[in-house]
């Protein structure tokens, strides 16, 4: 009897280890909707994708988190061709794109247009937005959860510096660094007047900031076709920008090493600090009453200069899995994401701008702007930037990250010039796009 | 009969000298102990802060004023007993199956001959050199292939055996002289006897430590549940860390701390349970009685 339980128990055990969980299957369209936000902003996009369930009968959208490995599981996907536990709609890196077109299963925003019709075209969208989801002058995606490079400057300090305006440009930048670095008896820095470590992320950043033919990288920085070499140190721009660099690490007071950034100028332990326009919603909680910070556009490399910080973020990738009436309801669900009244939602949670012209003139939205105006600068930055002005798309990310990261260490400590920096960058990542190329062409 | 005692002055270098290399060893395993510790000491401290004492300009050690706020929030806002207990699943589904193939491997190995015996074992041996990273996508294309996916098999599936276990069991075992396997089987105990009433109990240090280095391994384990899991339910706690700590909005150190402190917890019962076993295992047969 005590056998005869146990291996009852036993089989029971080992069958439901193969039973798992898995959605209620339902008559509904399940549309899969791969995300990596968390927090308050996942619980928002969750909140949303309720009431889109909700009003919309017939589909039923699965927001699932999958961290940043969203894109990385589509690719695992493909290659085993399993469309069965892939997803409809994934959020990806806008730098992604071109890795998403060699999937044949990417189904590209202009052909959805054509075939389902659409509530959204690409004039509703800015400029700046519609170019960052574009590769070979098509709309590839629907830009989504999009962001600048915008400075983060304590009010407060300013002032008892003797400042009431943050700095225009660099030049500006190294004189305020002097005065509001803070340092004890001993000559430890206790605040630094400036924090920014240039990885890709700040340098693509300041490249092509200085004027609207100023591109990273050829072939438009990648948009136009794949980048095959860096052009920003053929056309001075990222001499141009080291040599202003070099000020900065003259003065003393420039964190070149950050760690988590907002936190440490939440802390007060920076005056001024450059990072992405999405961390507003951070910055602003960790802050709280301590002091009055405010954002501006990035200090410019020269007065002269045309453009603006680029626009980095990430887009929604829609995927044909073999349904129609799937793709149908995805790309409905997805243009119900791109609506004013759900951009707002997002923008005033986080700092992200929102990608449509008609949010701006949502009358909640045009009041939180008035209230609170340093989530407004990352939205005037794109307005006044060149679409020229995006993020390349480089083919290697990851690997062009590290290497410029190393590159502008070195030259941070002193261990490179100007030139030997410009020539580290160019060589390191022409080196890494020639690989990519071998391997991929 | 009377016992011949040293003379305490004749002693006193040898046991001065014994007793300075005593505390020199001890102090050194205290300080290796206070280091390794120190960042779970810290982790507990800083679960224990309110979020502007951690992210303040002066850093603190110890919380002015502890709170349990930050295990409130992670327990009511992540239902992170919910995945704690798929962690848990899946690192006893993983540990107990390690240990079970692994030593019956290894009996087979050290016991029996029979041919391309070491052949296999440097088969064995050869997937160790292998990239765990170079075989994902054939895993997972497997996997697929089985229906395993959103599955606990499909999460476990591929940690159920481990070629260093086998190698450190069957290294162990051939510590044994073959003799007592050759007794028993005279005396009329059978394979499965000898390995359940006399192997495994003999080495139950052995045994304790390739449980315990497969729970945490399995416990810690994020990519792999990740890429087979596309439903919130079944998702393990490494997961829900990165979604504390990835949080763009509101990432808050202590919640994530309390977190870690939390998940921290059965890796720790593990350890201090099993650490008897390696404890007791060494002890036995050391007196005889």
């Amino acid at each position: 009897m005590k056998k005869g339980l146990s291996m009852v128990m036993i089989w029971a055990l080992v069958l439901s280890l193969f039973l798992g969980l898995s959605p209620a299957l339902a008559e509904d369209v399940e549309v899969v909707f791969w995300h990596s936000t968390s927090g308050a902003l996942g619980d928002e996009l969750q909140a949303i994708v309720d009431e889109y369930n909700n009003t919309h009968e017939g589909v039923h959208v699965n927001a699932v988190y999958q961290g940043y490995e969203g894109t990385d599981k589509v690719i695992l996907a493909y290659q085993t061709q399993d469309t069965a536990n892939a997803c409809d709609i994934n959020i990806g890196l806008t730098s992604t794109i071109p890795a998403m077109l060699e999937l044949d299963w990417t189904a590209k925003v202009a052909d959805l247009a054509n075939t389902y019709g659409s509530t959204i075209s690409q004039e509703d969208y800015y400029p700046s937005m519609a170019r960052s989801v574009s590769y070979g002058g098509q709309m590839i995606a629907i830009p989504f959860l999009n962001s600048t490079l915008v400075m983060y400057y304590n009010a407060d300090a300013l002032q008892q510096a003797g400042y009431d305006a943050p700095p225009a440009t660099m030049d500006e930048l190294a004189e305020y660094v002097k005065a509001l670095t803070q340092r004890d008896a001993s000559g430890t820095v206790t605040r630094y007047g400036f924090e920014c470590q240039v990885k890709r992320y700040q340098l693509v950043n300041y490249i092509s900031s200085q004027n609207e033919n100023a591109f990273f990288g050829d072939m438009e920085g990648g948009r136009a076709g794949a980048m095959t070499k860096i052009t920003a140190g053929e056309d001075g721009t990222l001499k141009a920008f080291l040599e202003k660099l070099d000020a900065l690490v003259e003065t003393g007071g420039y964190q070149f090493v950050e760690g988590k950034v907002a936190e440490e100028f939440a802390a007060g332990t920076t005056a001024i600090a450059l990072f992405s326009s999405s961390k507003c919603g951070n910055v602003n909680s960790l802050v709280g009453d301590s002091f009055q910070w405010m954002t501006a556009p990035i200090p410019k490399v020269n007065e002269s200069d045309t453009s603006g910080s680029s626009l980095g973020g990430s887009c929604l990738v829609l995927f044909h899995r073999g349904d129609d009436a799937r793709m149908k309801a995805a790309w409905d669900f997805a243009q119900y994401l791109s609506t004013p009244e759900n951009q707002y939602r997002i923008a005033i949670l986080s700092g992200y701008i929102p990608t449509t012209k008609g949010t701006e003139e949502l009358p909640e939205m045009i009041k939180f702007y008035e209230e609170n105006p340093e989530y407004k600068t990352a939205l005037d930055v794109i307005k006044a930037s060149s679409p020229m002005a995006q993020e390349p798309m480089d083919l290697c990310y990851n690997e062009i990250n590290s290497a410029i990261t190393d590159s502008m260490l070195r030259f941070c400590n002193r261990e490179l010039d100007v030139d030997g920096a410009v020539a580290a960058i160019v060589d390191s990542c022409n080196r890494l796009l020639d690989e990519w190329h071998e391997a991929n062409d | 009969m009377t016992t011949a005692v040293p003379s305490p002055r004749l002693m006193a270098p040898r046991n001065r000298a014994a007793a300075w290399t005593s505390a020199l060893y001890q102090s050194v395993c205290v300080c290796l102990g206070v280091l390794l510790m120190a960042p779970l000491v810290y982790c507990v401290l800083v679960s224990l802060m309110r979020e502007t004492e951690i992210v303040s300009s002066t850093p603190h050690l110890l919380p002015a004023a502890p709170s349990l706020v930050n295990y409130q929030r992670v327990i009511g806002s992540t239902g992170i007993f919910h995945y704690m207990y798929n962690s848990l699943l899946v690192a006893l589904i993983c540990s107990v199956s390690r240990v079970l193939t692994a030593s019956m491997a290894a009996y087979a190995f050290t016991f029996y001959q029979f041919r391309f015996q070491k052949l296999l074992f440097a088969l064995v041996l050869g997937t160790m050199i292998i990239p765990a990273e170079m075989l994902m996508v054939q895993n997972y294309f497997t996997t697929a292939e089985m229906g395993l996916i959103n599955t606990y098999a499909g999460m476990t599936i591929i940690y159920l055996v481990s070629p260093a276990n086998i190698f450190l069991l069957r290294q162990n075992f051939r510590s044994y002289s073959l003799s007592i396997h050759e007794a028993s089987m005279v005396d009329g105990c059978g394979s499965i006897r000898f390995f359940f009433s006399i192997l495994l109990p003999m080495s139950m240090p052995v045994l304790a430590t390739v449980f315990i280095s497969s729970f945490v391994t399995s416990w810690n384990t994020y990519l792999w549940p990740l890429l087979v899991t596309n439903v919130e339910e079944m998702r393990t706690v490494q997961v829900i860390i990165t979604m504390l700590n990835a949080s763009e909005l509101n990432a808050s150190y202590g919640q994530v701390m309390a977190a870690a402190t939390l998940i921290l917890i059965p890796s720790l019962l593990v350890f201090v349970l099993f650490q008897r076993k390696i404890t007791a295992g060494m002890m036995a047969g050391a007196v005889k009685e």
